[in-house]
């Protein structure tokens, strides 16, 4: 069963010198894995042939979905290959990267893959209306949904520059003080992230209106007082405030338009399954469970 | 056995507790009643204490069970569904943002091992299953298994591999389905996890610290005391035959799985001395006859042993299910031992002839 013949054995003596890099032949580009992949969308093929109800045409999809999200994961592939990071989650490299000034870039990226791939999610062909009990959870948070969706689509009108308008369901809430409401809005610039692990990196504010001297650092007061994670929210909604999405279809002047025509595109079905009202909880916070280190990330809690 | 030693021990440590001693009697005549009820009285008073506390505060504090007054059920009290919902939350969270693609996870070939189906070329190369040892070190018998050299090594070939792997696992799924007691061995470092998973799966036994020589030769003298217990189809504890296990000889497994065998000789020529048959992983150096069902495979390489290990538990774990699924039916698989004291073949515990004893040798 041996199959090195003599003539073999012979020329095996002389030394081997490889005439090309050997790291070339050994891991070219083409054979690179890419193990970060763009995500499969419910509706991708529907959104592709006719775009996203009366908010983006087929192109504009195709350029704010497809590509763009080929670009930021093509991007975290380079970022993560040969390190830790090539096969984790999005998540959790966003919530590692958050504080780290080197990797602020990966975080970025990391953020935006996450951030996109939630706006996304929540849009359908045939989205499905307000539902008795999301309704009651409103107007019990924002007086009315009226009230409400005046109040979110000012609040991302307002934005100058790009980010993301969320809706969040506080995992603190207390029914019986019920001194803050459950439901909250919540304004992350460029690519920050709603997340509370990483809220180092919020970017609730706008630096360019509200930076003043003794802002930031240890004794600023803007500093989380607790550990990180300590402040419990469940991002429910977003919209894409970025200019690539919306560009394109309106022109500059066109974001008030832009935000009316997604309020109708939002399929609330998901919005409220994503806010998990159905479950028990929120009294107990979720310290105990950082506290034991539950579950499969990596590091504590969420 | 074990039954009478621990009985006497027990019964030496019964008769040195020493008699209690009354030193003081009741002077007073004690209302039942008004204690069950100055209890329900307290009872309620926590209860009320609870209720308020559970307004003022965001903790959750645990409601108590009136008849044994432990803490409720986790079910009841919320952490049940505050766990789920995290689940949940981390299920919806961890997929958003990219796919990633399948890769290598080393903890999956111990918690989720692949089963004889999943048994591929792809598999046993990336397992690096191919990787013999220096040319020089062979043994010519395994040139059968070769495939050829590159750098040095001998590579085994992997159709040969996949090939013997499957015979392996049909034999080992055949000895479980008919209700044989299967060892795993594997006594370097590393491997103990996979040997302990795959002895679960099989419902056998494992061992991953040395092999005592004589266990099976001399089982008589070295596990002798073990505990022995009868078992019917459907592996319920069938009370009442301590008397015949007393006398029953030391059991010898039916089947051995050895993943290194250059250590484990002795293991093996005990196994070839009382007709058990063995299954194990022959690298290039090592003698495929010491084993009767050799994989030719790398038993360096704690990946592949693991793969291999797996995919012999998940054999005997489908072994093990289409018995109890017979025995469902009614169909039992093997003959059931005679538990007579003249229990023919074996060696008796207390006393019989040397033959009896050691085995004809």
């Amino acid at each position: 069963m041996i199959l090195s013949n003599p003539l073999r054995q012979q020329t095996a003596l002389r030394a081997y010198r490889p005439s090309i890099c050997v790291q070339c032949l050994y891991n070219p580009k083409s054979q690179r894995r890419r193990l970060h992949r763009v995500p499969q969308l419910t509706h991708d093929a529907a959104f592709a042939e006719h775009g996203v109800g009366r908010m983006l045409g087929p192109e504009s999809y195709i350029t704010a979905w497809r590509d763009y999200q080929s670009y930021l994961v093509d991007r975290l592939n380079k970022m993560t290959a040969d390190t830790k990071d090539a096969t984790r989650p999005t998540k959790d490299i966003l919530v590692e990267y958050a504080r780290s000034p080197t990797h602020a870039s990966l975080f970025n990226h990391a953020s935006m893959a996450w951030n996109n791939h939630s706006f996304f999610s929540t849009l359908s062909p045939t989205p499905s209306p307000i539902s008795p009990s999301l309704e009651k959870k409103i107007s019990s948070s924002f007086s009315s949904i009226e009230s409400f969706r005046a109040t979110f689509l000012a609040t991302a009108n307002a934005m100058f520059g790009p980010g993301f308008v969320w809706l969040v369901k506080r995992d603190d809430y207390n029914r019986n003080s019920q001194a803050l409401p459950e439901l909250a809005i919540l304004t992350t610039f460029i690519a920050g992230s709603p997340l509370p692990r990483a809220h180092y990196r919020k970017q609730e504010q706008d630096l360019n209106t509200s930076l003043q001297a003794g802002m930031f650092g240890p004794r600023s007061g803007n500093e989380p007082m607790m550990a990180p994670g300590a402040v419990m929210l469940e991002p429910m909604l977003c919209v894409n405030t970025w200019q690539h999405v919306w560009l394109h279809d309106y022109g500059f002047g066109g974001k008030r338009e832009y935000l009316e025509r997604w309020w109708d595109s939002v399929d609330w079905d998901v919005v409220e399954r994503n806010g998990q009202f159905d479950a028990f909880g929120g009294r107990r916070g979720w310290g105990l469970g950082m506290a034991t280190g539950t579950g499969s990330d990596l590091g504590a809690g969420r | 056995m074990i039954i009478r030693n621990t009985f006497l021990r027990q019964g030496c440590r019964i008769a040195t507790i020493p008699a209690r001693q009354w030193t003081r009697c009741l002077a007073t005549e004690v209302d039942l009643e008004s204690i069950e009820s100055s209890l329900d009285n307290s009872l309620k008073e926590t209860k009320s204490i609870e209720s308020e506390i559970q307004k003022q505060t965001d903790q959750l504090v645990p409601q108590i069970d009136s008849q044994t007054h432990a803490s409720l059920n986790l079910l009841k009290d919320g952490t049940a569904q505050e766990h789920n919902k995290l689940q949940r939350h981390r299920k919806r969270t961890n997929a958003l943002g990219s796919n990633i693609a399948p890769h290598y996870q080393p903890h999956t070939l111990v918690t989720r091992p692949p089963s004889p189906s999943d048994i591929t070329l792809e598999l046993l190369l990336a397992s690096q299953a191919h990787l013999g040892h220096k040319t020089s070190h062979w043994h010519p018998m395994n040139s059968r298994y070769i495939f050829g050299i590159r750098q040095g090594i001998h590579i085994i070939s992997l159709e040969v591999t996949a090939a013997h792997l499957r015979r392996a696992c049909r034999v080992v799924s055949g000895v479980a389905e008919r209700g044989g007691l299967i060892l795993f061995v594997g006594t370097r470092p590393g491997q103990e996890r996979c040997v302990v998973k795959a002895a679960e799966m099989a419902k056998g036994c494992h061992l991953f610290e040395r092999w005592t020589p004589g266990s099976i030769t001399n089982g008589v003298r070295l596990l002798g005391r073990c505990k022995t217990k009868v078992v019917d189809e459907f592996d319920q504890n069938v009370p009442g035959y301590e008397n015949e296990l007393k006398d029953h000889p030391v059991l010898k497994p039916d089947l051995v799985v050895c993943l290194n065998p250059l250590e484990n000789w002795v293991l093996l020529h005990e196994c070839g001395l009382n007709a058990i048959p063995t299954i194990g992983i022959i690298d290039t150096d090592a003698d495929p006859t010491w084993v009767t069902y050799p994989i030719p495979a790398n038993d360096d390489s704690l990946r592949c042993v693991q793969v291999i290990a797996g995919a012999l538990g998940r054999a005997g774990e489908e072994g093990q299910r289409n018995r109890s699924e017979k025995a469902m039916a009614g169909n039992v698989t093997y003959t059931p031992t005679p538990l007579t004291s003249a229990s023919k073949g074996g060696k008796s515990r207390t006393g019989g002839n040397t033959t009896d004893r050691y085995g004809s040798q």
